[in-house]
């Protein structure tokens, strides 16, 4: 037998044989198991629920309403376990796509860095048959250039090919695989000579990071997938294209917009000579979001609306933060769709 | 919670206020009756929605009858509270005005096709108190209610 001691003096008690079981378990099999916890929580709470109403055995409720809460200490402990199991190096990935030019019998070396960086396996997988199709129709470069970094919490994935330079539209599989994760994307092309692409995708789709801010008196939270950076401007540095302010970011002009509206939050005109903005979109797609407070990035356990509420244009979930608060998760396509109705 | 768990061969039931209008909620359903707290607004949500709060350590939605049933009574008092109730794995508070008693009906007639302009689906039997209808509501409908009916 052995005793894991956790937090608050609450001990779990595992015998050795479970914990070489949890060794050889797979992520599926985990989270069969954070399941099967997730029912013995809810019949628990059934259970006080009936003491409560009987009004008999006080006591009884008040241990098991301890053992409940003991239980989603040990619900959340083994997700995240799950969570980390889900990681695998992108090695493998890397490897099988840096094969698909070798095996054109081409001479062209593929160099490839971060192979130990981890991200989740459903991710790479997404992502190797656009990566595969991208090395495949660069096969007559003279090198190619593939790496895979963990950059802030973000899986950041780079393609570089020399002597060779194929229009943006050559990438389209790698486009809708940034859109559909919630990630961007950006082309550098050279006719002829060299091109570039960069993804920015988030590391796990169970958990991400998010930048939170405030609109007015409420708090909420963008997906750092979905942000290429924050600056501070000044209202007379922002130039004007028709009715729409604009914000040169490096060599592009972004539109920038008030969410406020769209997500029916007060205005109100703040007697700061500057604005914070938010450089954000969804796969080629940006915009500078304006907004009232820039805070932290932070982890984020996203809770879906839920049945109850339904659908909330722009609004992905929300989370709670360490103090309580609820902030609620933007969600990046939609707000993408509701500011630029056409794509640019 | 403690005066409003005495067990009875009828049901029980929580009676309570919205706009003006009597409806209850079975004993086993409630799970607590807590202060107007801080909501969390959620945007572009449908008019049944009240927010988000945290209750226990977790987001619970909070919706609000009057928006569901498009009740245009008294409007509510700066007293309003939250009854948090729970319908299978299901937690959520429900805005209500104010909270009259526990009770059990003598007879329980089935639904009408609309109760006062609202639809019967809502709700399981109307029970009577006092000459007056007390809706019993049916919180599988209330709490997940179908869409596209709500526009």
């Amino acid at each position: 037998m052995k005793e894991v001691v956790r937090e608050k003096g609450k001990t779990v008690v595992v015998d050795d044989a479970r914990i070489d079981r949890a060794e050889a378990l797979s992520p599926d099999d985990l989270m069969e198991l954070v399941g099967e916890l997730m029912v013995g929580h809810a019949r628990i709470h059934r259970v006080i629920l009936e003491q409560k109403k009987r009004m008999t055995a006080e006591e009884t409720a008040a241990e098991l309403d301890r053992i409940a809460d003991h239980l989603s200490c040990v619900v959340n402990d083994l997700q995240e376990c799950v969570l980390k199991a889900k990681m695998l190096p992108a090695r493998g990935l890397l490897r099988r796509v840096a094969g698909v030019a070798g095996k054109r019998g081409d001479e062209i070396g593929v160099e490839l860095e971060g192979e130990d960086t981890e991200v989740d396996g459903d991710i790479l997988k997404e992502l190797e048959a656009p990566l595969a199709d991208w090395v495949r129709k660069r096969s007559a470069a003279k090198q190619l250039k593939l790496s895979i970094t963990n950059e802030d919490n973000l899986a950041v994935v780079r393609a570089f090919a020399d002597g060779i330079g194929l229009p943006a539209e050559a990438s389209e599989p790698l486009r809708a695989v940034a859109e559909r994760l919630g990630g961007l994307i950006g082309f550098e092309s050279h006719a002829g000579e060299r091109e570039s692409v960069r993804l920015q995708l988030p590391l796990t789709n169970a958990m991400f990071f998010g930048q939170l801010v405030k609109l007015h008196d409420q708090l909420f939270m963008l997906p750092m997938s979905g942000i290429e950076g924050v600056a501070e401007v000044r209202h007379g540095e922002l130039g004007s294209s028709g009715e729409r302010q604009t914000f040169r970011w490096g060599d592009r002009t972004l539109p920038v917009f008030w969410p406020h509206r769209l997500l029916r939050i007060p205005r109100v005109a703040s007697a700061k000579e500057s604005v914070p903005l938010v450089v954000a979109g969804i796969g080629e797609r940006r915009f500078a979001l304006a907004v009232d407070e820039l805070y932290w990035s932070q982890e984020v356990r996203m809770k879906s609306l839920g049945d109850c509420v339904g659908r909330a244009q722009g609004i992905a979930g929300s989370t709670m933060l360490a103090g309580g608060k609820v902030a609620l998760i933007i969600d990046m396509r939609d707000l993408a769709e509701l500011v630029l109705p056409e794509r640019t | 919670m403690q005066a409003i768990g005495q067990s009875a061969e009828r049901q029980s039931f929580i009676d309570f206020v919205v706009a003006g209008r009597r409806y209850a909620v079975r004993v086993q359903e409630l799970q607590d009756i807590i202060r107007h707290e801080e909501i969390t607004r959620v945007p572009n949500a449908g008019a049944h929605v009240e927010g988000l709060i945290v209750y226990l350590g977790r987001i619970v939605p909070v919706l609000n009858l009057r928006g569901l049933f498009r009740l245009h009574g008294r409007e509510r008092g700066s007293e309003g509270r939250i009854m948090v109730v729970r319908r299978l794995e299901q937690t959520a508070g429900l805005m209500i005005d104010d909270v009259k008693q526990v009770i059990a009906f003598a007879e329980i007639q089935p639904p009408p096709d609309s109760m006062r302009g609202v639809e019967g689906r809502y709700f399981t039997g109307v029970g009577m108190s006092a000459g007056e209808a007390v809706g019993l509501l049916k919180l599988d409908e209330v709490l997940i209610p179908e869409r596209e009916r709500i526009g």
